[in-house]
């Protein structure tokens, strides 16, 4: 899709909205309400790059942290304990399009299940899990809208799979070894494998065109623009309109807030280092459920002390990072992972929280080339017990690169109250301000869970026919790539940031649509449901607009 | 800090990197002192080793090396230095008079990287030689691309399926 000549909008005039950041949700937002009239900034702390910089280079983008998220982040389990400093502790994009330029593209729908667990089995002790104030129903027609406008390739009729207004618009992406391998193991095993939703496209869409099955999606940006981000599917559709600027290298450091409790609009750094002042007649914060919250914390006032729109004192909480386990096994013939799209095959039998194995939790599996890039496999291939180096690994390398796949579990992390972004007291990111803390222990339901198909990956590999089955132990994270529910929507402001449409309780012209906004983390694949939340939020603020009420 | 106080050391360090050197064609290192070089493109090449295939000598690991330590991993820099200083002691400790570890024999420089494969020091030699060995040519390693041969890595732009064997035989069954 060309690129068009964007707007341009002056500092010195009011917009409709502002938005802040570019990805999964801020994208969408940008094309629905630019579209929908209104003049629109968003402004993106990262740079934007043209597809052709996409390059296929493993140590540039995996290693170097090319696009990486750049705020320092601090890191404990308990409130008890001093955060400390750790790198590549959150595995974000900070670039036009965001995470959604080098997602995975694991398109899993949330069931209805998801959103309303906390009626259907009552409190979990530990934890805060509660319903969404929607149900999926009211939910589907926006899923059905990212399936066709973001561009989804599936196959309708996958095992549970809830009702849907439209099949996919285009088939699944081509089976790869491991999908053939996972699909075969699973029926064997008694289960009901199917084609994975992916947010790749196998046909051209939308004037896109097809994956071509580089195979550098987890971690990369598409230079064909046949991955789904919303720098591909939505950005250029936001400036064809003549009504939306996306200004990259845009880093915002405060909602301002006036006397009478409405926001006037957000401060930030531009390209050059320097403070600006973008003034709108609402706000929309779109940064992640990690980089919302941190916003938020530091938009603190005189009005605000607790920070902006948390007068429940719960912005930044029950963060979420969806757990799992990771089982790379190793097969007689070469599977050549490291081609096509990463994943092809998915089993969900373990959707729903099952009381008959003793705790919550629920979850899927699928088959994927999770370590198949060379430099990551070099470093982090060999299975546990073997030595990393040396004449015996290097013969592994040489015979294992090319038959490896990974059976990966996806399961729930409920929302705890102790788990959370706050700011750190002491280190100051390179602006100054503070860095991002987390806290986070996951609950030990999460735990049992992920150890629970934990071994069920392991009876996939044998079922398959692995040579060798190495699994991971399953551990408490240490690392965040899912960013959710530390600034949940709600119907009761004690216990919730925002409403059911997104507006914030505390402050009417402010909205927030990210990762944040989720109640539940349903079973591991979280960006469908927040493309879906911006599309309707998208309707609904236009609808705000209209009647002048923002 | 690692400073050259005993010219005789450094000339036996010398001989055994020219010896070393002969192995490879040798352009200058921008970076490394000669005998840095020698002291780490020893480790990597006991870490990625020659065997019937090439190794990290092959593929010209310690020229990635000597680019990376003197523009993007800058500041791992001092401690490389040190780890190498260390590295010394124990090869002294190892054998009388000993230049370091590039003037063992193989199964004594084994022997001497088990006992510190733990630490930081070799822990980053190993992550620089498998991204010499494994990255883009372009970043000064991987001559010829003979890692990528080495897995089984085709690195083209694009692929058509059957990927893999298994894949290819589900098609022909159908």
């Amino acid at each position: 899709m060309p690129q068009q000549a964007s707007v341009h909008h002056p500092l010195s005039s009011t917009v409709d909205f502002v938005i802040v950041g570019s990805g999964a949700a801020g994208g969408i937002l940008a094309k629905e309400l630019s579209t929908a009239g209104y003049s629109v900034v968003v402004l993106e702390r990262g740079p934007r790059l043209t597809p052709e910089q996409f390059e296929h280079d493993e140590f540039k983008y995996f290693f170097q942290n090319y696009i990486g998220a750049k705020t320092p982040v601090t890191w404990r389990e308990t409130p008890s304990q001093v955060a400390k400093l750790k790198k590549d502790a959150v595995w974000g994009a900070h670039i036009v399009g965001g995470s959604s330029v080098h997602f995975t593209a694991n398109f899993w729908r949330f069931r209805p299940v998801d959103f309303n667990e906390r009626s259907r089995l009552g409190a979990i002790p530990g934890a805060s899990l509660a319903d969404w104030p929607i149900t999926y129903d009211e939910l589907e027609p926006y899923y059905t809208k990212v399936d066709w406008e973001i561009g989804v390739s599936g196959q309708a009729g996958g095992w549970g799979e809830p009702r849907r207004s439209r099949p996919y618009p285009v088939p699944p992406l081509p089976v790869k070894s491991s999908g053939v391998l996972f699909e075969r193991a699973t029926k064997k095993l008694g289960w009901h494998p199917f084609p994975a939703p992916m947010a790749i496209l196998s046909r051209p869409l939308n004037g896109r065109m097809a994956c071509q099955n580089c195979g550098f999606c987890q971690g990369y940006g598409c230079e064909f623009g046949a991955k789904s981000s919303t720098l591909a599917a939505m950005i250029p559709l936001a400036e064809r309109t003549g009504k939306c600027e996306v200004r990259a290298n845009s880093y915002v450091r405060k909602v301002e807030v006036n006397a009478a409790g409405r926001t006037t609009g957000v401060i930030y750094f531009d390209a050059n280092g320097r403070e600006q002042f973008q003034r709108a007649k609402a706000v929309v914060l779109s940064c992640n459920g990690a980089e919302t919250s941190r916003l938020l914390l530091m938009s603190k006032s005189n009005a605000f002390p607790q920070g902006l729109a948390n007068s429940s004192g719960i912005v930044g909480q029950h963060l979420m990072f969806n757990a799992g386990a990771i089982v790379p096994g190793f097969y007689e013939h070469p599977l050549n992972e490291y081609k096509g799209a990463q994943v092809t095959r998915i089993a969900l039998d373990w959707y729903d929280s099952d009381p008959k194995r003793g705790f919550y939790g629920g979850g899927g599996l699928d088959a994927r080339a999770d370590i198949t890039l060379p430099i990551f496999f070099a470093l982090n291939g060999a299975p546990p017990g073997m030595r990393n180096w040396g004449a015996e690994h290097k013969r592994f390398l040489e015979h294992g690169f090319t038959r490896q796949m990974t059976v990966m579990a996806h399961t729930t992390s409920l929302p705890v109250a102790a788990n959370s972004v706050s700011l750190d007291p002491t280190l100051k990111d390179d602006h100054g301000l503070p860095a991002m803390r987390i806290t986070y222990r996951d609950h030990e339901d999460d735990l049992k869970m992920s150890r629970y198909l934990h071994a069920r990956a392991v009876e996939v590999h044998h079922a398959a026919g692995a040579q060798q089955v190495a699994p991971l132990p399953v551990e408490v994270q240490g690392t965040a790539v899912h960013l959710l529910g530390t600034c949940r929507m709600g119907n009761d402001p004690k216990t919730s940031v925002v409403d059911r449409f997104h507006r914030t309780h505390d402050v009417r012209n402010l909205f927030i649509c990210d990762g944040s906004s989720l109640v539940t983390s349903g079973r591991g694949q979280p960006t469908m449901t927040i493309m879906a939340l911006a599309f309707r939020a998208g309707e609904k603020l236009a609808e705000f607009a209209k009647r002048g009420e923002i | 800090m690692w400073l050259i106080s005993d010219w005789s050391s450094v000339r036996e360090a010398l001989a055994h990197a020219a010896v070393a050197a002969q192995q490879r064609p040798a352009p200058p290192f921008s970076t490394l002192s000669v005998v840095e070089a020698a002291e780490l493109g020893a480790m990597a090449e006991r870490i990625m080793p020659t065997t019937e295939t090439p190794g990290a000598r092959e593929a010209g690991v310690i020229y990635f090396m000597d680019r990376a330590l003197g523009s993007f991993q800058k500041e791992a820099l001092p401690d490389v230095r040190k780890g190498v200083a260390d590295l010394k002691v124990r090869a002294v400790r190892r054998k009388a008079g000993s230049s370091g570890l590039a003037g063992l024999p193989p199964a004594d420089q084994d022997a001497l990287l088990t006992e510190i494969e733990k630490t930081e020091f070799f822990e980053g030699v190993r992550y620089l030689t498998m991204v010499g060995m494994f990255a883009k040519p372009s970043y000064g390693g991987n001559r010829g691309e003979v890692g990528w041969k080495l897995l089984g890595f085709e690195h083209r732009p694009a692929y058509t399926p059957p990927f893999g064997y298994y894949d290819a035989e589900a098609a022909k069954g159908r």
